[in-house]
Formats: C-alpha cells, sequence, structure tokens
C-alpha cells in the first residue's frame, strides 16, 4: 500500500511539473531596452534595462548570453506585478546578438527568451530631442550629406554618450550629468532665451556670428533662436562629428586595451630554471642512481616497480614544493584615470585567473561601479572566461567552471589628479605640472597630434614640473617612454603602457597630458576580505590643439563614404573609401597652410577639397597657403575633403592620415 | 601471467643501453616539454597577456605531451614489436617456444604485451613532464583518460600490426622496414589520401564535403585529438593554438562548423552543459569509428600473427624424421 502511495506521489509531481512549467511560460514577458533605444556608445559600459511581468511568482535568474559571454542576475518578481532590473554591461558585449532569457530556480532552461540587436550610429549623426516640440530636422547635414536620425528621449541619465547632439527645449533643468556629457565631447543644442539660464561655469564663447557657440571641454553647447522654427540655421548647426576613430573592433577597445595591460602587468613566473634542475635531478637518480642500487641488488627487474614509484613519488614533490603550480588565484587591474572640466573619472580592469573550477565574489565601494568587463569570443579566444553574476551595481561574483580568466570593469569618480597649466616662453608651449595627486609619476608627458614630449624623470607626490611641447618626436606616449626607461623590460612595458596609451586615445582623442604609474592600488573586497589589488595606471588628460599652439594641427576623420575602412591608432590611420572629411582645429588669427608629406608617410595622390563657408559647399583646396576667409569658421574649425585622383578608391597604404596636416606660424 | 610476457619483463633490462637510453628519454621529454612551456607562455604574453595566457598554456603543453607520446610510440614501439618473433626465429628458439604448451595466441600476446608493457614503463618514466600541464592547470582529468586510451589502442594497434609483419617475416631488417612503413602510412599518408579524397568529394574544394572522410579515419593523429576533444566545444581549445588546433579545426568542419573568424556557428548547433558551448553532434563520434577500425584491425592481426607461429603439426616432424 505504502509502494502504491509513494508511486502516485511520484506520478502526480512529475505530472505536475511541466503543467507548472507551461504556466510559467505562458505568464511571464520580459522588455528589454539597451543603451538610448538600442544606440549605444562604445566607450562607456552600456545599461541593459529589461522589465519582468508575471502573472504568478517568479523567483529565478536573468540571463544575458553574447555568445561565450554570459551575465547573470537573480530576480524576483511578485505575483501579478512587475520589476525593472538595470544591468551595466561591456560595450564589447554587444557586437552581437544578445539573447535575454528567464531560468527558473532548479531549472536550467529559460522559459522565456528575448532577442536584441544593438544599434552603432556608424554612418549618420544621431541626434536627441528631450522637451521640444514641432521641431523640423533635416534629413541629412549639408556638410558630407551625412543621414540624421532623430532619437527622441525622456530622460537624460540613461545612455546619452551614444548621441551626436542633444536638441533640448526650453523646460529641460540642465544638469551635471548633462554639462559632462558636453565637456566629454557631447553637443548640446538649445534655444539661445534658455541658455541664459545655464551656468556654463568654464565654457568660452567662440562665436557670435553663427550664434552663440560655447566650448566645454571637448564639446559645445550651441543657442539656435527659435528651435522649432523651419529657417532655423540647422545646416549650420548639425554636422558630422562622429569621429571615424571610434573603434568597432573589440580588439582595439579601451576595455580589451586595460585588460590587456592588467594581465601583462603580472610577469609570468611559469618559465623557470628549477623546472630543468628538478629534472635533471628526476633522471639522474631514475636512471644511473637506480641502476646502482638495483645492480648492487642483484634485483634489475625490479626496475618495473622503482621507475613508475619514483615517477609518482617526483609528481607528488612538484605539486607540494609548487616548481609547476601557479597561484590558485591571482588578481590584477589596469587603470585609466581621464581628466575633465570639473570631474575626473577612473575606469579600471580587474582580471581574475583560476587554475580550477571556482568561484570568487567581488565588490568595491558604493561609490564605485563594478560591471561584466569584456570577456568570451568577443576576443576571439579559446581560453575559458567565467560567467559573471551581478549582485548589486556594486558587487558581482565571477564563476569559474574550470581554470580560466574572469574581468569586471570599474567606474567611477577618480582621486585628485595632477593640476596643469599652460604657459608659452619665447612662442613654445610649456604645460607645467603640479603633482597634488597622491601618486609617484614615473613618466609623464604630452601627446601632440603625431608627436609626443616627454619631460625627464618622473614626478613624486607635491613636486612639480614640466613639458616642453615640440615637434621634435614622431610617436605615441609608450613609444617614446620605453625609450627614456630603456633598463626596464620594454616588452613588458610596450604591453602594459602601450596598451593603456591605446586605451587612452579612444577616450580623449589626439591632444592629451599623459602620466604612468606603476602600481596603482585599487580597494576592492574579494570573498569577504578587503585586499588592496596593484596595477599600472595612466592619467590622461585632453588638452585642444590650439590650446598647446605649437604651430601644426593634425585632422580627425569626421565623415566618410559608406563601407569606408579605417585603420589604425591616434593619428596614424589609413583610409579606404571613396571619400572621407576630416577635420582640422585650427587657430583664427593666424595665417594657415595645408602640408601633404605623403611621400613621407606612403601616401597616395589625393585632390582635396576644402568646404567654404560662405558659400556652404566644398571647393577645391590646394596645399600651401589656406584662404582662411572662406575656410575656417569662426571657432577655428577646417573641413577638407579628401578624394582620390581620378575614378579609383583609394586602397589600404594609398591614403595616410597622418600625411595631412595644418600649420601656422606660432612664434617659436 | 602469461610467460613469455613474464620472461620478456625479467630480460627487459639486462641490456647495457637500457639505462643510458632511460635517461636520454627522461632529458629529451623533459627538454621538449620546456620548450613547450616557454612557446606556450610567449604565446600568452603576445595575446591578452601574462596572466589570461597562463590559462592557454596548460593546455598547449598537454596537447604538445599528447603529440610527443604519439611520435614516441610511432618511432619505438614498431622497432621493439617488429623484432619479437622474426628474432626468436633467426636466434632459432621460435620452434622452443612453439613446442610448449603454450597456444600461439599466447605466444603473440605474450610478445604483444612484452612490447606494450616496455612503452607503458617509459610512459611512466615520464610522469613528472606529462604531469606539468595537470599541475598548471587548464586540463580536465576527462582530457587525460582520453588521452591515454587512446594512446594506448594506437600503441596496442601498432603492436600488433608490427609483430604481424615480424611473424611472417624471413629477416628482422624486412620486419623492422615493413613496421616502420606502415606505421608511416598511417600517420603520414593517410592525410595526402583524405586529401585527394575531400578534393574528389567537393568538387575540387568548391563546397563543403557532405560525407565521411574514409581514408582520414585510421589517421592516430585525428583519432586522439578526437578522444581528448570530445564534446567538441567552441571555447576552452587552448587559446590562441595548439598542437590540436588543426585537428580540432578539421574536426569542426567535419561537424559542419568552424570557430574561424568570420565564420558563424547557426545556433541550433550550439548545446550548452554546465556552462560550456558544445556543438550538437551531427555524426558519430569520430574517435569511436577510428577505435573500432583499430580493434578490428587488432584482432585481425594477431589472428594472422598467431596463425604464422602455429606450432607445426606432428606430420612435418614425422617427414623431416624420415629424412
Amino acid at each position: 500500500m505504502l509502494n502504491r502511495l509513494c508511486l502516485a506521489t511520484v506520478v502526480l509531481l512529475a505530472l505536475a511539473t511541466p503543467v507548472h512549467a507551461q504556466t510559467t511560460q505562458t505568464s511571464i514577458e520580459i522588455e528589454a531596452t539597451i543603451g538610448l533605444d538600442g544606440w549605444i556608445d562604445d566607450s562607456r559600459p552600456v545599461p541593459v534595462e529589461v522589465t519582468i511581468r508575471s502573472e504568478l511568482l517568479f523567483a529565478g535568474t536573468l540571463e544575458l548570453k553574447s555568445g561565450a559571454s554570459i551575465v547573470t542576475v537573480a530576480v524576483e518578481v511578485p505575483a501579478g506585478g512587475e520589476k525593472t532590473y538595470q544591468i551595466m554591461v561591456s560595450p564589447t558585449i554587444t557586437d552581437a546578438l544578445i539573447t535575454i532569457g528567464l531560468v527558473p530556480a532548479g531549472l536550467e532552461e529559460s522559459v522565456s527568451t528575448l532577442r536584441v540587436q544593438p544599434r552603432r550610429a556608424v554612418d549618420s549623426v544621431l541626434i536627441g530631442t528631450l522637451g521640444v516640440e514641432g521641431i523640423d530636422l533635416p534629413t541629412r547635414t549639408v556638410i558630407g550629406e551625412v543621414p540624421i536620425v532623430e532619437v527622441p528621449i525622456d530622460d537624460v541619465t540613461v545612455g546619452i554618450g551614444a548621441l551626436d547632439y542633444l536638441v533640448i527645449g526650453g523646460g529641460v533643468v540642465v544638469t551635471d550629468e548633462l554639462l559632462q556629457w558636453v565637456a566629454g565631447g557631447g553637443r548640446l543644442v538649445m534655444s539661445s532665451g534658455a541658455i541664459a539660464a545655464v551656468d556654463l561655469g568654464g565654457g568660452t564663447v567662440v562665436d557670435e556670428v553663427n550664434g552663440i557657440r560655447f566650448d566645454l571641454g571637448r564639446g559645445e553647447v550651441v543657442a539656435v533662436d527659435d528651435l522649432t522654427s523651419p529657417d532655423a540655421a540647422w545646416s549650420r548647426t548639425l554636422q558630422p562629428v562622429r569621429s571615424m576613430a571610434s573603434v568597432s573592433d573589440p580588439w582595439s577597445s579601451a576595455e580589451v586595451q586595460m585588460l590587456r595591460a592588467a594581465s601583462s602587468s603580472v610577469p609570468g613566473a611559469l618559465v623557470s630554471p628549477a623546472i630543468l634542475i628538478g629534472l635533471a635531478v628526476y633522471a639522474a637518480v631514475v636512471a644511473p642512481v637506480n641502476l646502482i642500487v638495483l645492480k648492487r641488488m642483484q634485483r634489475r627487474e625490479l626496475a618495473w616497480i622503482t621507475v613508475p614509484v619514483l615517477g609518482v613519488v617526483t609528481v607528488l614533490v612538484f605539486a607540494i614544493v609548487g616548481v609547476l603550480r601557479p597561484q590558485p588565484s591571482q588578481f590584477a587591474h589596469a587603470a585609466l584615470m581621464v581628466g575633465s572640466l570639473e570631474r575626473a573619472e577612473i575606469r579600471s580592469v580587474v582580471v581574475a585567473a583560476t587554475t580550477a573550477e571556482r568561484s570568487h565574489h567581488l565588490s568595491v565601494v558604493p561609490s564605485l561601479s563594478l560591471y561584466p568587463a569584456a570577456t568570451g569570443d568577443a576576443l576571439g579566444l579559446g581560453v575559458s572566461a567565467a560567467n559573471r553574476r551581478v549582485m548589486s551595481s556594486s558587487e558581482l561574483t565571477l564563476e569559474f567552471r574550470e581554470a580560466g580568466y574572469g574581468t569586471a570593469g570599474v567606474i567611477g569618480p577618480a582621486p585628485t589628479l595632477p593640476r596643469l597649466s599652460l604657459t608659452t616662453t619665447d612662442g613654445v608651449p610649456i604645460v607645467s605640472v603640479e603633482n597634488v595627486s597622491e601618486f609617484a609619476l614615473i613618466a609623464y608627458g604630452v601627446v601632440d597630434g603625431p608627436f609626443v614630449s616627454v619631460a625627464p624623470g618622473g614626478l613624486e607626490p607635491g613636486a612639480i614640473g614640466s613639458v616642453e611641447v615640440n615637434a621634435d618626436n614622431f610617436g605615441q606616449a609608450s613609444d617614446v617612454v620605453s625609450q627614456v626607461h630603456q633598463n626596464q623590460n620594454s616588452a613588458r612595458w610596450w604591453q602594459v603602457y602601450g596598451s593603456l596609451t591605446s586605451a587612452a586615445q579612444d577616450q580623449v582623442g589626439d591632444h592629451y597630458f599623459f602620466a604612468f604609474i606603476d602600481s596603482l592600488p585599487l580597494q576592492v573586497e574579494i570573498d569577504g576580505r578587503p585586499q588592496e589589488i596593484s596595477g599600472p595606471g595612466m592619467i590622461v588628460i585632453p588638452l585642444t590643439g590650439t590650446e598647446l599652439d605649437d604651430g601644426l594641427a593634425s585632422p580627425q576623420i569626421v565623415a566618410a563614404s559608406p563601407d569606408s575602412l579605417v585603420s589604425g591608432e591616434g593619428p596614424w590611420r589609413w583610409m579606404e573609401g571613396e571619400w572621407a572629411i576630416l577635420r582640422f582645429e585650427v587657430p583664427v588669427d593666424r595665417e594657415i597652410e595645408l602640408e601633404n608629406n605623403e611621400e613621407m608617410f606612403g601616401g597616395g595622390a589625393i585632390a582635396m577639397e576644402g568646404w567654404d563657408w560662405e558659400a556652404a559647399s566644398f571647393a577645391l583646396l590646394e596645399v600651401g597657403e589656406v584662404d582662411e576667409v572662406r575656410f575656417v569658421d569662426g571657432d577655428g574649425q577646417m573641413l577638407v575633403r579628401v578624394l582620390p585622383q581620378g575614378d579609383n578608391e583609394f586602397n589600404m597604404m594609398q591614403f595616410n592620415i597622418a600625411s595631412l596636416n595644418a600649420t601656422w606660424d606660432s612664434g617659436s | 601471467m602469461n610467460p613469455i610476457l613474464f620472461r620478456e619483463a625479467l630480460d627487459r633490462f639486462r641490456g647495457r643501453r637500457a639505462w643510458p637510453f632511460l635517461m636520454m628519454w627522461i632529458l629529451g621529454n623533459g627538454l621538449v616539454v620546456y620548450l613547450m612551456l616557454i612557446v606556450a607562455t610567449s604565446m600568452g604574453d603576445m595575446g591578452l597577456g601574462a596572466m589570461i595566457g597562463r590559462s592557454s598554456v596548460g593546455p598547449f603543453m598537454f596537447h604538445g605531451a599528447c603529440l610527443l607520446l604519439l611520435l614516441g610510440i610511432v618511432m619505438i614501439l614498431p622497432g621493439m614489436a617488429a623484432v619479437s618473433i622474426v628474432g626468436e626465429r633467426e636466434k632459432q628458439t621460435l620452434r622452443l617456444v612453439q613446442v610448449t604448451p603454450l597456444s600461439p595466441q599466447q605466444i603473440v600476446t605474450g610478445k604483444l604485451g612484452a612490447a606494450l608493457g616496455y612503452i607503458g614503463w617509459l610512459v611512466a618514466a615520464v610522469l613528472p613532464v606529462l604531469a606539468a600541464p595537470l599541475l598548471i592547470g587548464g586540463v580536465r582529468m576527462g582530457d587525460v583518460f582520453g588521452a591515454l586510451l587512446m594512446l594506448g589502442l594506437i600503441a596496442t594497434l601498432i603492436g600488433a600490426v608490427s609483430i604481424w609483419i615480424s611473424a611472417r617475416s624471413r629477416s628482422t631488417r624486412t620486419a623492422v622496414a615493413g613496421s616502420y612503413l606502415l606505421t608511416f602510412t598511417l600517420l603520414f599518408l593517410t592525410p595526402l589520401l583524405a586529401a585527394g579524397e575531400a578534393f574528389v568529394q567537393t568538387d575540387q574544394f568548391r563546397r563543403p564535403p557532405n560525407t565521411e572522410l574514409w581514408t582520414l579515419l585510421p589517421n592516430p593523429y585525428i583519432a586522439l585529438v578526437s578522444a581528448v576533444a570530445h564534446p567538441l566545444e567552441l571555447d576552452g581549445n587552448g587559446g590562441g593554438g595548439t598542437p590540436f588546433t588543426p585537428g580540432v579545426e578539421f574536426l569542426l568542419t567535419r561537424e559542419g562548423t568552424s570557430t574561424n573568424f568570420g565564420q558563424g556557428i547557426a545556433a541550433d548547433r550550439i548545446v550548452e552543459e554546465d556552462g560550456r558551448r558544445l556543438v550538437r553532434p551531427s555524426r558519430p563520434p569520430l574517435w569511436v569509428l577510428s577505435g573500432l577500425i583499430y580493434l578490428g584491425v587488432i584482432a585481425l592481426a594477431i589472428r594472422r600473427a598467431s596463425r604464422w607461429v602455429t606450432t607445426p603439426s606432428p606430420s612435418e616432424f614425422t617427414v623431416r624424421r624420415t629424412r
């Protein structure tokens, strides 16, 4: 009787389980938004907002999968209710389709899945509109005829990094976050009436002829008389601004470069002469010594037993002594600290590597955010990557299935950075550096387009130094710094600081102050224990070419023909396509000359056209003196369209962007 | 215990060269694995740095060590097994063995066991070298068992075939040459034959192959890779490249998939298991097919070899006595 009862219970349970799963499946809905209405900013963590509605109580896991990268969050939705979860993820996860699934507790299969595809505004100008009704935006920019995409938004706190322009109505409050976005390179458009009420702090009026424009950091605030008027000067205001420098290859992204720097900062200790010595001793014991002993015993056949036993014993000795065994878990990080108008930001990537299956819980102080960083097949690696379980915005768990690595990104306000001031002596720009930070700078200097200037030696906390900015050394920060520190392990220097330099270029452009820190501590809690992870750091503070006024400006690509290809880093870029529009930042009160050093850089023959600001069209432009009245606008902007001579498209190696320069007499 | 095996075991270390050879064997293997450690570490450093690259050092060394053992088997075993019976014949001791109560199968399996036992003993001697990848991490015990199983099967195959050649040869030189020729054919000629088969099958490589490349199934390298890499995984194959990478790429192509850049894999071909992304198999595992072929050939070789060492019939003795 008891057996029958048990059997009946088991059958009932077995029948009940699928019914419950079926009910769950039909009663759950998920909605997801990535970035800003699907548009994402490659240079920052991407917000993913998932709303779950359930008729029944749902407890389980929310899974975000993109290739081998898996991010999970524990979720619980009350019966008949809905909950919204916001997760920050690495921009590299968005390279492919993201599958979002809900896995009930105790089950392995998702009961509800959704696939979302992030979008990147590669060949268009993305314009957000907020609090503006009746706005009539053109479909293409006048310059370059780049398509314009309008994205109406209702919140400026999420994902506006993806926008090129943000047009706001009079009722919208300009917050500090919005001004920070502008300082980082955003362009804010508002009505002239509303702008008076905004405290633009460090902003400077740069042009009052074509409407009031304020330079603010690397961005600008533009005032338009009437946003809704069909006559609004959109054709003048909206220009192609998206630098083609923005990287779509995950390997070149800032996050992956920092990941590489962190991983390279730990020297590989596996290769050691001790291993060879150990093996030689083993060979000597197993062969001659063993032979002599067995010969004396007149029992050579015992070698069938003694040799395997000695082998096993030696393996155990190796394992215990640790000749070949690396640390079970190792942590490292690399950080980039970007100075901005008022608030500096630290971005760090923490890497953990383990030798076996285990999990590690990481947390940072609440002022910092922790998110799943680049990993998995975004990098084309066949190395096993840990799954990341997000607990909160400052906590996550790395779940290793086997030996492999796991990554976490940290973002937040940076500690105090060195203070800079710019002076000119005998026409030579000099950047004075007061190291008010708590870190010793092992090397520092200034990158000015294709040139780099490095100060002799380092700078201790509290010390004052200076960098004479000149055009003597071609290269990036890491090139010259590794030459300065020839006694260092240069390969490691290149891997660590070269990677950080690449990451910095993606964040601040081609003109910046930089400083390297050998050991930057990051306070984290690992498995509940406070720990300090040490790693290399780089400080970058953006400068503008005109601020430096060294008599030379290198261009940035702001638009290119569809399907164009750009490769390389910083000003060292190769271009392939039908045409490209380059922007030069030059002083407005000097005589400008255009140089084409195509022979030096191996570039091919190109034709050039300059944007005539008066005629609002491109006109033929020759190498040599430039007519500033026609080709340089009020804020020192010169746009040059490069085309192939004849009908052929560019080939790789035929056009090097670094070969074009605008020069002027800086007085030096 | 098989008396032949017992006798061989007692005599194995009597020779003068046994011990210097053991020392060279350990040092040679140690040096090669140490070089692999240097290469794997440098490759890891060049990719995403030493720390992440460390995860690929273990698999790289393990795959390299597996290949090293395979080469060891291919280079040593045919030479040993090929002389086992023909050597007795040349020393005129085979008749003595034949007239003992031992059956022909016992003689052949005894000789085979002695050869395989020595190979096993050599493997045991380099355990500290082979254990390095396990200590470094990134290698699953399942992979180790898969490799040992397949290496054992390959060794048995080569040993059995060599003994069959030995049994039917008239001189040691012919037996050794024949054994090495057959082994090298198995290892190096089968890929060439498979390339020819693929050329025909795929209309001169214009379309992907849709049937099995039968000529590649007996290849020991591909069988070993298949045994270690089973089930086929999309990640965790050892980073930027290991000695098994060409084999794994072939196995993925055999399943109609690839991890090469720009070649996507359909979502319905990926199965997730314990967080690993596996390829949903569309064909029987190659190592199973290879294993079945090996077992068949081993049985046939032992049977054929046994016939060659069968004790002569009494009538034959009678005829000789008459003469």
